[in-house]
């Protein structure tokens, strides 16, 4: 299982404030980009400010997964699980998945394409579309 | 001749301006990346957690695909 994070800033410092953290017990393996200091950033709305981070995960076809962002977008593809997706502010996309899915935006848009899946409970504030096929 | 290329000279300028624009309303044009991968052997269906709390002002978030 590969995972590729991209830290994206303005410069340097900003780029140094994002921590990634990756750990594997068995068969568990937890993820995560977080940033060192939330405060500079929650007053200071700038382009020198600017940070972000992407997480691209290859997992297998069959997999628990829960991903979780407070910002971003989630897309997930062909996976087959127990499968919980949050996001504050982004839109969830999900194509061909199966078994039990959760997913839940706040204000973003969600869209469900070739999923065949057992449950699935969707909380959005925003558009949500299951379009044929 | 002479007023076809005062057009294309003129078409030219205008998208050089148009460029110019573009970069200066571009804030892609200032960021720095930095790429890390990191690799897991499983055995059987793994439980993965991915989280990402570091504010993303992009579209970019999570994205997870059947690999390996």
């Amino acid at each position: 299982m590969r995972v590729v994070i991209e830290k994206r800033g303005a410069n340097a410092d900003a780029l140094e404030n994002i921590e990634i953290q990756a750990e594997q017990s068995g068969n568990t393996i937890r993820v995560a980009a977080i940033e060192r200091d939330r405060r500079g950033f929650a007053v200071t709305v700038s382009i020198s400010s600017w940070r972000g981070a992407k997480l691209v995960a290859s997992v297998p076809r069959e997999a628990n997964i829960v991903a979780a962002t407070d910002d971003g977008s989630v897309t997930i593809e062909n996976v087959q699980g127990v499968i919980e997706l949050r996001t504050n502010d982004g839109r969830i996309r999900g194509f061909g998945l199966a078994g039990a899915v959760t997913a839940e935006t706040d204000t973003g848009r969600s869209t469900w394409r070739r999923s065949t899946v057992a449950s699935t409970r969707v909380r959005t504030m925003g558009h949500s579309r299951c379009p044929a096929g | 001749m002479e007023s076809i290329l005062k057009v294309l000279n003129v078409v030219f300028v205008a998208s050089l301006a148009a460029a110019s624009i573009g970069c200066v309303i571009d804030v892609e044009g200032f960021e720095a990346t930095e790429e890390d991968q990191r690799v897991f052997s499983v055995s059987g269906t793994p439980d993965v957690t991915l989280s990402l709390t570091a504010r993303s002002m992009s579209r970019d978030g999570i994205a997870l695909k059947c690999g390996s």
